[in-house]
């Protein structure tokens, strides 16, 4: 083959040329004097002239040398060796001025590090949310009737097995989250678990650590599977201490022994819990779960829409009741519904502000740039002079410049990756969950490596070629005298720009703190103080039947209610909790109800729990114990359902009913109250409070006795007397002495489920964002005075000396300056009033407010003014005579 | 170090391949035969021909070995390689083509 053989050739010289540099200048020496001695002798041969002598001997002293860089240069080598002597002369810069490459490197690693820790997140959250194959593939099956809400497809058994042979799909695959209770040790524990059909995990591509996973032989759709456990990571780390003879032994689980089979790594334990378990599948019960499908690759959603479609109207034939009449077929994608997440914008917002800081740091880098290439116009000149061409000289620059990126770029990548963790520690729960898988990986690397080319690119190249066209410059002059100054039109510029972007990002800190403010503000429909709560889930195989499990919740309130720490407390039933959280959404019937007001919330609660929470009632009464005691079927609405349902009526004695109310019934998970048709007799109105979300409008709610339908899930509400974090103990000791196997989840406290820990992260960051960016933009200011002050110092002395007052001077300096800031603060303005509507549909609404502007626009006036005059003021204290002698 | 134009671009290449298509000659050579065999006219300066023969060596089109000379001295004799001879060809082709469209230019009649 020619072409390998060429190929070989042409390495084994590059090679040569590279590492054999001596041998390889040798022969172009040897090769060239050839030459030469050959062309004297022709010329010898000719008769040679005195003048002719003299060219010969010229073109071999200075030719010979320009000569043999052309042929390096043909080698296309050359440019390996000059970028080396390139990066030996910048380290050697810097070695002799750390000041600025140590600035240079903080500016920017700040930058650096913040956009690649945001970015982490995102990837995290948004760009790979799932640690699955084909995640992008992978999506839910809803049905959507006519009207009314869209429903979630569950299939029984027999569907689920016609499902996962569908065409268009390469599987489907059903994900049920339990949690469950761990015996078998001194303490017993509240273990996540996550019920999955044999095929899931080899579906999903989850690969073992030690030992197997589950397939389909483990779980059989049909007779009950095995009792088998997968572990996850985490789990296999603290039961097992990660010990490889965790396989095979036993797991007490509810009280049934499920034996180790395997672990998995630990990226799968956010949606796979502490253990995997198969999820038995009796397809004679007629129970249904929801799947999950994977999409082929190749195929439309369209199409696997259309397969579906066809697939679940056939469902609907053979079994009446639980799939709606007419429907149409969505697939709705995990990750879509992953990014449409309230907390995707405010990542990407706070993504947005790091990148701006970065963008402040590169403006700032220019400014030291162009000030330190000031310095060294004689340096270029001298080297313009010995035949460095142009481009050589703005190469020899850019690696400066490439060299402090690089430094900051590992600097950043660094602290990025050793911060990050304990940020995450930070980040509330409620923002993302999956923020917590956050790595500095190859992912978060190559980007920080992609903005590092980026940050060279914005910050270098400018001040690369001015400072090069200042050396030229110099030697046209003739003399090594300063090129332009600093504080011409390029930095004020630069100054106009960085003070934009500062007024933009304090905006936003502003903004993100009014918002803040009016959400503490916010009416919560009760009182918060020393409110905690904590969930309890019953293990599946206790207190199954309805009287059995009032009574032990009864008993779990007595017990909660006889420690002295508790001032009040009440239980309600998941979702059910204190305002915002949410009720389940039910539909109703009711004499002479539209169908737009048959959508309400209904709450679960015990009697007391408008007391303990103190939720004002607005008429009628609150139903007693002994009614909660017999799951007496009255509720109590709030204040927006009445106004609804009967706006000119009395709502009190009204009845509705819960249209929901049979389907609940899901033993053992769900205990109707006995001889319970849903009718509720209304006796009481409360006052409003919010109950989906502290943003959303208020939703119409109905709260009726936590006794009519028993889930094994409750949510325990207390007011302390003293600080809840320190009455956590007692608790426990409470729950335990109702039942000493049941433990509890967690505890939370209002900060959490209010929303006030998000808004109270996003403008934690966003203050340490503007914080940095103001101290960058004065110092970025502060360099441009103090150089352009140094600059002119011959300038100011020749005035003074002339009889100029010294306050004249002072203003001339502060005069560009002054139009630069104006410039910035009025387009900084005029960006955030722009953004504000973009904002608007974001989290933070308040960008455009004037009070923030002011404040964002006061604090800078007041820092630019602090960052122009202390390094101006040595403009005045100039002595002429000492400084015109110095020149 | 920019090229002189006294040659088109790349005709010098083409010129090199074709003297060292006959036999392999050194630098100096090279630069003499041409000059000859184009009665004259084509003078190639040092300066362009020693970069462009380094590039075609490290193309790989043609090879250096240090040989003696007539005058029995060390020199580095250039000689076509097999890869070299197929690109000979190629430029030769494409000069012909090149050459006929600009002739049909400057003839329009013919």
């Amino acid at each position: 083959m020619s072409s390998l053989e060429r190929w070989l050739r042409v390495v084994s010289l590059r090679v040569r040329s590279l590492f054999m540099k001596n041998r390889v200048e040798q022969d172009l020496a040897d090769e060239l004097t050839f030459h030469f001695e050959q062309e004297a002798q022709r010329q010898r041969e000719r008769g040679l002239s005195p003048e002719a002598a003299r060219v010969v001997v010229r073109r071999q002293a200075y030719g010979l040398e320009a000569l043999k860089d052309a042929c390096r240069d043909a080698r296309g080598v050359q440019w390996i060796d000059d970028a080396v002597s390139d990066i030996r002369h910048a380290v050697r810069t810097f070695q002799r001025n750390p000041g600025f490459a140590i600035s240079a490197v903080l500016i920017l690693a700040t930058g650096i590090a913040a956009s690649t820790g945001l970015f982490a997140v995102l990837d995290a959250v948004v760009l790979h949310p799932f640690p699955y194959a084909g995640a992008d593939r992978l999506a839910r099956v809803q049905l959507l009737p006519p009207s009314g809400p869209v429903r979630r497809a569950s299939v029984t058994a027999d569907e689920f097995r016609a499902l996962r042979q569908a065409l268009t799909l390469d599987g489907a695959y059903i994900r049920e989250p339990f949690t469950k209770t761990l015996g078998g040790s001194a303490f017993p524990e509240s273990v996540s678990a996550a019920s999955c059909t044999g095929n899931a995990l080899a579906l999903l591509g989850v690969q073992p650590v030690i030992g197997r996973v589950f397939t389909e032989a483990d779980a059989p759709i049909g007779p009950d599977p095995p009792r088998v456990a997968v572990l996850t990571y985490p789990f296999w780390q603290r039961r097992f201490a990660g010990q490889p003879n965790a396989i095979g032994q036993t797991l007490q689980l509810d009280g049934e022994p499920f034996t180790v089979i395997g672990v998995v790594p630990a990226e799968y334990s956010l949606d796979l819990g502490d253990v995997i378990l198969p999820l038995p599948m009796n397809g004679d019960t007629g129970a249904t779960w929801p799947a999950v499908v994977r999409v082929r690759t190749g195929i439309s959603m369209a199409a696997a829409e259309a397969e579906l479609q066809m697939l679940f109207e056939q469902f609907a034939r053979s079994r009446d009741k639980a799939l709606p009449r007419t429907f149409r077929v969505r697939l709705r994608l995990l990750v879509d519904e992953e990014r449409g997440a309230s907390h995707v914008p405010v990542l990407t917002m706070l993504f947005a502000a790091s990148a701006l800081l970065l963008l402040i740091g590169c403006a700032n880098v220019t400014i030291l740039l162009l000030a330190r290439g000031q310095h060294r116009v004689p340096e270029i000149a001298v080297r313009h002079a010995l035949g460095a061409t142009r481009s050589r000289i703005v190469r020899l620059l850019l690696c400066e410049a490439l060299l402090v990126t690089l430094a900051a770029t590992v600097a950043a990548v660094m602290a990025a990756r050793y911060l990050l963790p304990s940020l995450l520690e930070l980040v509330p729960v409620v923002i993302a969950q999956r923020a917590g898988r956050s790595v500095i990986g190859p992912n978060a690397i190559s980007f920080a490596a992609s903005l590092a080319a980026v940050v060279t690119v914005i910050s270098g190249v400018w001040p690369a070629v001015v400072v090069s066209r200042w050396g030229g410059d110099a030697v046209r002059r003739g003399s090594a005298a300063r090129g332009s100054s600093v504080g011409s039109v390029g930095s004020g510029v630069l100054i106009a720009a960085q003070i934009a972007i500062v007024v933009v990002l304090l905006a936003g800190t502003g903004a993100a703190m009014r918002a803040l403010v009016n959400l503490y503000r916010a009416p919560t429909g009760y009182d918060p103080t020393r409110v905690t709560i904590a969930q309890i889930h019953l293990p599946t195989n206790r207190y199954t039947t309805w009287p059995e499990r009032v009574a032990f919740y009864e008993r779990l309130r007595a017990e909660v209610s006889r420690e002295t720490v508790v001032e009040r407390s009440s239980i309600s039933l998941i979702p059910a909790g204190p305002p915002p959280l949410s009720g389940m959404s039910a539909q109703i019937d009711a004499q002479g109800l539209r169908d737009a007001d048959r959508e309400v919330l209904t709450l679960s609660v015990a009697s007391d729990y408008f007391a303990t929470l103190k939720m004002p009632l607005a008429r009628g009464r609150v139903w007693s114990a002994s009614d909660d005691a017999r799951a007496e079927g009255v509720a109590v609405i709030n204040e927006t359902m009445a106004r609804q349902l009967w706006p000119n009526e009395d709502p009190i004695g009204k009845r509705v009913r819960d249209r929901s109310f049979p389907e609940r019934q899901n033993p053992p998970w769900v205990l109707n109250a006995p001889g319970r048709d849903g009718w509720f007799e209304v006796v009481g109105v409360v006052r409003d409070a919010p109950n989906r979300g502290m943003r959303e409008p208020i939703a119409p709610a109905m709260y009726i006795p936590y006794t009519a339908a028993l889930s094994d899930v409750v949510v325990l509400l207390v007011r302390t007397r003293g600080n809840p974090f320190a009455a956590e103990r007692e608790l426990r000791t409470a729950v335990s002495r109702a039942d000493a196997s049941l433990p509890i989840i967690r505890f939370i406290t209002p900060e959490t489920f209010m929303g006030w820990q998000q808004g109270e992260f996003v403008t934690a960051v966003l203050l340490g964002f503007g914080g940095v960016a103001l101290l960058l933009a004065s110092f970025g200011l502060f360099s441009v005075v103090s150089y352009s002050i140094a600059h002119r110092t011959r300038e100011f002395a020749i005035r003074l000396a002339l009889g100029a007052a010294r306050g004249t001077v002072l203003r001339s300096v502060l005069q560009s300056v002054a139009i630069a800031v104006g410039l910035g603060l009025g387009l900084g303005l005029t960006l955030s009033i722009a953004l504000n509507s973009v904002l608007t549909r974001w989290s933070i609404p308040n960008m455009g407010d004037p009070s923030v502007l002011a404040a964002a626009v006061g604090i800078l006036v007041v820092v630019t003014l602090a960052a122009t005059l202390i390094p101006a003021r040595r403009a005045t204290s100039i002595e002429p005579a000492i400084a015109l002698r110095a020149e | 170090m920019s090229k002189p134009a006294d040659l088109l671009q790349g005709t010098l290449d083409l010129l090199i391949l074709k003297v060292l298509g006959l036999e392999p000659l050194n630098g100096w050579a090279i630069g003499q035969r041409l000059l000859q065999v184009s009665g004259e006219v084509l003078q190639v300066s040092d300066g362009s021909l020693y970069p462009a023969l380094h590039k075609l060596e490290q193309k790989g089109w043609i090879q250096g070995e240090w040989r003696a000379s007539e005058n029995n001295r060390r020199a580095k004799f250039y000689s076509l390689t097999r890869s070299g001879r197929k690109q000979l060809n190629k430029e030769m082709a494409d000069w012909d083509r090149v050459s006929a469209a600009i002739m049909r230019v400057l003839t329009p009649e013919a």
